[in-house]
C-alpha cells in the first residue's frame, strides 16, 4: 500500500480533462448549455448577425421596468455603455454605435430576449431591444477593431468578454437607455393608440418635456401615452378625443 | 301596588314629554333649506370652538405641468388661513385630473367625502345627501365677497347658492388683425363693447381668396344643446346661415392653429386664452405684419353674447356619521378663504380668471399689466352669460365632428338630423 505515484497522477489528471471535455462537447452538441436556444428560435438583427434566443420576455415572467434596480445608459457621444446598479455605476465599457446613415435608436427601450452564438470560450452575447422599427440590440463581435467607433447597423457592439459579463449581470426586462440627437422626422398628422415610430417617440419626449408624463419613451402610443393626451387636452381645453392632431402637435412644440 | 304603576306610567310620560321637548328644542337650531322638492337641515347657528381642534380633509387637483408647484401654493394658502384658525388642521389629497371626479363619486356612495372639494374644469353635481349648500352660510356672513355674477348665476341649483366658485376658464376668440383690417372690423370697439355674429359674416364677403372668416370652435357648447333639443328652433336657421355665409377650409378644426398661423383665417374661434399664451412662448407668432387680438366670443343678432366657461368649484360635505355642525362651519370658513385667495400665482399660467374680483384684478394686473382696470375678458364676463362648458364625452365629441362635417358640406341638413337622433 502505498500513495499515488507520480505517473497515476499524471494519468489521473489527463482522464479528468478528457472527461470534462467529452462533458462539454458533448452538451455543446446537444445544445444544453445554458446557452442553447429556445427550440430553434433565432433571430437576425440590424447588424446581420444571427443569433440564437434563449430567454424571451413574456408578461409573467418579465421584470417591470419600474420594479428593476438596474439600468443601462448608452452615451452616443461617448461611446460609452454605464451599467448602473441602485442608481450608482457599476460596469462602464467602451462601445461600437451606428454609422450615421444607420444610427443606433435613441429612446428608452428594456432588454425583452437574451441570447447568443454559443461557441467555446467566449461566444457572442445577444441582448435583444424592444425598439419597434427593427431588431435592435447589444452584441458581442468578432471585429473587436471596431469598437470605439461609429461602426455598425444600429446595433451597440461590444467586446466579447465585456458582453458575456453584462449578460450575466443583467436580466430580461431591464431599461435600456440611449442617449443621444433626436431623429428628425415629420410626425404623421394624427397619432394615436397602437401607433408606433419614430414620430410617437418624439411626441412622448415633447410630452415629457411639458409635464404630461407618458412613462418611458419607447417609441409605443399606448394606455400610458393615450391618459397623457388626455390630461394635454383637458389642460388646453381641446375635445378629449385621445389622439394627436395639428393642434396638440402645435402645442407641445412637436411641430 | 296601584300608586306604584301609577307612578311608573306618570315617570314614563313625563321622559317622553321632556324626550320630545329637547328634540323639537335641538332641530329648532336647524334651518330648512329647500332646493326644488327636497329639504336639507342646516344649523347656520353653530360657531366654531377656539378650544376644540378640527381636522379637515381637503381633496383637490394635482397639477403637476404648472411650474408654480401646487402643492406648495396650496400649503402656503392653508398656513395663511391658519394665521386665523390656528386649530384648523388640513390634511390633503391632490388627485388625478382624469379620475377626481370618479374618486369623489365613490366617496360619496361610501358615505365619506371629504369636507372639502375643489374641482377642476366642472361643476360636480350636487349631492343631496351629504353636501351643504353655502348660500345660506354666505349671506350670513357680515362681510361678503363680490365674485363675477355671471359666475355667481351658475353655482345656483333651484335659486339655492351651492358652492363657492374659485376660478373660470373663458373660451374666447383670437383676431388676425390685419384681415381685420381688410375686412373693416374695428377690433377695439370689439375688445370694449363686444361684438356679434353678423360682422363675422359680413367681414367674411371681403376676404381675400385662400382666406376664411373663422377657424377653430365656433359653436359654443350651449349652442350645440339647444341645437340638439329643439329639431325646428332658431339655432338650426342660425347653423344654415353660419354654413351659407362662411366658407371653411378643410381641417379649419383639427389644423385651426396652423391656419391661423399662416395668416389664411380673420377668426379663431373657442379657445382658451392659454393656447395663444402658449403660441406666443413657443415664438410661432413669427408674422410682423398682423397681431393676434383677443375677443370675447359674439352674440347672435341681439341677444346677450353666451361665454362658454370651465368652471373650478368648492364644495363643502358633511359625514354620514355626523362629526358636528361646528367642523362643517369650518371647512365653510375654509372654502370660503380659498375662493377669494389673493395670490393667483397657479391661476396666471392656466390663464383662469379667480372668481372674485379682487383676486381677478391682481390676475389681470399680473398678467396684463393693467392697474385698475380689468382686462377685456374681464369686461366680456360682466357683459355675458357664462354657459358651463360641457363634458366631452364620447357622444359629444362625435356630435362636435358631425356638426363640423355639416360645415364642411360634406353631411347634408337631412343626414346632420338624423345622425342626431341616432346621437341622442
Amino acid at each position: 500500500m502505498g500513495g499515488v505515484t507520480k505517473v497515476e497522477r499524471g494519468w489521473l489528471i489527463i482522464g479528468l480533462i478528457c472527461c470534462l471535455s467529452g462533458v462539454n462537447f458533448g452538451l455543446a452538441c446537444t445544445g444544453r448549455t445554458s446557452g442553447s436556444a429556445l427550440a430553434g428560435e433565432e433571430i437576425i438583427c440590424k447588424d446581420g448577425d444571427k443569433f440564437g434566443i434563449i430567454e424571451r420576455d413574456t408578461v409573467e415572467t418579465a421584470i417591470q421596468t419600474q420594479d428593476c434596480s438596474d439600468l443601462i445608459v448608452i452615451e452616443k457621444r461617448y461611446l460609452r455603455l454605464t451599467l448602473y446598479r441602485d442608481r450608482e455605476p457599476l460596469k462602464v465599457y467602451t462601445v461600437a454605435i451606428g454609422k450615421p446613415e444607420t444610427p443606433s435608436p435613441v429612446g428608452e427601450w428594456r432588454i425583452i430576449h437574451k441570447g447568443g452564438k454559443w461557441g467555446g470560450g467566449f461566444g457572442e452575447r445577444w441582448l435583444g431591444l424592444n425598439v419597434p422599427w427593427g431588431i435592435y440590440g447589444i452584441h458581442g463581435t468578432n471585429k473587436p477593431g471596431s469598437i470605439g467607433r461609429m461602426s455598425s447597423h444600429g446595433c451597440i457592439r461590444m467586446q466579447n468578454r465585456q458582453v458575456t459579463e453584462l449578460y450575466n449581470l443583467v436580466q430580461v426586462g431591464t431599461p435600456v437607455h440611449i442617449l443621444g440627437d433626436l431623429p428628425q422626422v415629420t410626425p404623421r398628422k394624427i397619432l394615436q393608440r397602437n401607433n408606433s415610430g419614430q414620430d410617437v417617440l418624439l411626441l412622448q419626449i415633447a410630452l415629457r418635456r411639458n409635464g404630461f408624463d407618458c412613462g418611458p419613451a419607447d417609441a409605443r402610443f399606448g394606455a400610458v401615452v393615450e391618459q397623457a393626451v388626455f390630461k394635454l387636452q383637458k389642460f388646453y381645453g381641446l375635445p378629449l378625443t385621445g389622439k394627436v392632431s395639428l393642434t396638440e402637435q402645435y402645442l407641445t412644440g412637436l411641430r | 301596588m296601584w300608586g306604584k304603576r301609577a307612578g311608573f306610567i306618570s315617570l314614563l310620560c313625563v321622559l317622553f314629554v321632556m324626550g320630545f321637548y329637547l328634540s323639537f328644542l335641538y332641530f329648532q337650531q336647524f334651518q330648512r333649506i329647500k332646493i326644488g322638492e327636497r329639504e336639507i337641515r342646516i344649523n347656520l347657528n353653530s360657531k366654531i370652538n377656539p378650544q376644540k381642534v378640527y381636522h379637515l380633509r381637503l381633496w383637490d387637483y394635482d397639477w403637476p405641468f404648472l411650474k408654480c408647484g401646487y402643492r406648495n401654493y396650496l400649503l402656503g394658502a392653508i398656513a395663511e388661513f391658519q394665521k386665523t384658525y390656528p386649530n384648523i388642521k388640513v390634511e390633503i389629497r391632490l388627485l388625478d385630473l382624469l379620475t377626481g371626479s370618479q374618486e369623489l363619486n365613490k366617496s360619496l356612495r361610501a358615505g365619506r367625502p371629504p369636507d372639502l372639494y375643489c374641482s377642476a374644469f366642472n361643476l360636480p353635481e350636487f349631492n343631496f345627501g351629504y353636501q351643504i349648500p353655502v348660500g345660506p352660510f354666505a349671506d350670513r356672513a357680515s362681510a361678503q365677497p363680490a365674485y363675477f355674477a355671471a359666475l355667481s348665476r351658475l353655482l345656483a341649483v333651484e335659486g339655492v347658492r351651492c358652492y363657492f366658485p374659485r376660478w373660470a376658464r373663458l373660451k374666447i376668440w383670437v383676431g388676425n388683425s390685419a384681415l381685420a383690417e381688410l375686412a373693416g372690423l374695428d377690433m377695439q370697439h370689439f375688445r370694449e363693447e363686444g361684438w356679434n355674429w353678423d360682422a363675422l359674416l359680413k367681414a367674411g364677403l371681403k376676404l381675400p381668396k385662400g382666406c376664411y372668416p373663422v377657424v377653430g370652435n365656433p359653436l359654443p357648447d350651449s349652442f350645440i344643446d339647444r341645437l340638439i333639443s329643439r329639431e325646428d328652433g332658431p339655432e338650426w336657421r342660425a347653423l344654415k346661415r353660419l354654413k351659407e355665409g362662411c366658407r371653411f377650409p378643410a381641417g379649419f378644426s383639427s389644423d385651426m392653429i396652423g391656419n391661423f398661423m399662416a395668416g389664411r383665417a380673420l377668426f379663431l374661434a373657442g379657445v382658451q386664452p392659454i393656447i395663444v399664451a402658449k403660441l406666443r412662448r413657443l415664438q410661432l407668432w413669427g408674422r410682423a405684419d398682423w397681431e393676434a387680438v383677443c375677443l370675447p366670443a359674439p352674440g347672435w343678432g341681439a341677444a346677450k353674447p353666451v361665454t362658454t366657461v370651465e368652471l373650478s368649484v368648492i364644495s363643502v360635505y358633511r359625514q354620514k356619521f355626523h362629526c358636528g355642525n361646528d367642523r362643517v362651519m369650518a371647512a365653510m370658513k375654509l372654502a370660503e378663504f380659498l375662493s377669494v385667495y389673493p395670490v393667483t400665482t397657479p391661476w396666471e399660467e392656466l390663464m383662469a380668471v379667480p372668481a372674485a374680483r379682487k383676486a381677478a384684478l391682481i390676475w389681470s394686473r399680473n398678467i396684463f399689466g393693467v392697474t385698475g382696470d380689468v382686462s377685456p375678458l374681464l369686461k366680456a364676463l360682466d357683459r355675458s352669460d357664462a354657459a358651463v362648458r360641457v363634458e366631452d364625452g364620447k357622444s359629444r365629441v362625435a356630435l362636435t365632428s358631425l356638426l363640423h362635417n355639416y360645415l364642411l358640406g360634406k353631411v347634408s341638413p337631412r343626414q346632420l338630423k338624423d345622425e342626431i337622433r341616432a346621437i341622442k
